[in-house]
């Protein structure tokens, strides 16, 4: 059991190193890639965003407004067979309202597909 | 021969057809009624009812300023206490998307309440844990 808890540990915070490197690279075709295509995006925005084409047009806009340094700090993961589900607290840094240099933060929660390889793709992902 | 070979590709793709959608109803119908519980204790402002929904070791993710990250049914029961007293009521779950294995069912949905005459709404995850009595019980919950 804890080698279990541990391994799964490891497998989330490796998903996201991968995605905060895909993040901080602007690339958001790369992002896009850790979704399912059947995953759900809800941002706090309110709006319920599907596959990943509707998530790479998301982050596409938050790197044209200039967000950068994004970093997930793993709280908590579990799950056994194909689900893996993960709290973290989220940061980066952009811009205020006014324009000025700011930090964005927040929590998140990722909802994983373990796939037989061990990856893990993202079925469901919120954050506020 | 050919007859008993369509016969039975028609067996079995009835079988498919009947097997996957009432496993997921029945994954749909479960969460939906833990929504309903949920939201009967929330909307008796019962914050110790709605405190039981969740495990010893749950963790809570609320959209206030400063994200606090509650954990366990004590800081959790303080937290809807809160709610309740700011006056807000009428809490209702709409499932939108259920994802579930042996121990785990996890659903997204669109959230509504009252905050004294406006209403308020957002997103939500609730990811529950299969209880040995067959009851579901929260083990994260984060909402925007």
């Amino acid at each position: 059991m804890v080698s279990g808890a541990s391994q799964i540990k490891d497998q989330v915070e490796n998903a996201y190193a991968a995605w905060d490197a895909a993040f901080n690279k602007k690339d958001s075709n790369a992002v896009a890639a850790f979704y399912t295509d059947d995953a759900y995006f809800l941002p706090p925005s309110h709006n319920v965003l599907q596959g990943p084409k509707e998530v790479a047009e998301f982050f596409s806009g938050l790197f044209d407004a200039g967000v950068t340094d994004h970093k997930l700090e793993l709280i908590e993961a579990q799950g056994n067979g194909n689900i893996v589900f993960a709290a973290a607290k989220w940061s980066a840094s952009g811009k205020s309202a006014q324009g000025q240099p700011a930090t964005h933060s927040g929590v998140a929660t990722h909802v994983f597909e373990n796939k037989p390889d061990g990856k893990l793709k993202l079925k469901l992902h919120t954050f506020n | 021969m050919r007859r008993f070979v369509l016969l039975v590709a028609a067996v079995l793709l009835m079988n498919i057809h009947l097997s996957t959608p009432s496993f997921a109803a029945s994954m749909q119908d479960q969460i939906k009624a833990a929504y309903d519980a949920f939201n009967t204790a929330f909307n008796k402002r019962d914050a110790k009812a709605v405190s039981g929904f969740y495990t010893d070791d749950a963790i809570l993710l609320g959209p206030g300023p400063d994200h606090t990250v509650f954990k366990g049914p004590a800081e959790i029961e303080k937290f809807f206490a809160g709610l309740f007293d700011a006056g807000i009521t009428n809490h209702n779950l709409d499932l939108i998307r259920a994802i579930g294995n042996d121990n785990f069912l996890v659903g997204a949905d669109k959230w509504t309440a009252k905050s004294k005459d406006s209403a308020i709404g957002g997103n939500a995850v609730h990811v529950f844990e299969k209880q040995s009595d067959g009851s579901l019980k929260l083990k994260l919950h984060t909402f925007n």
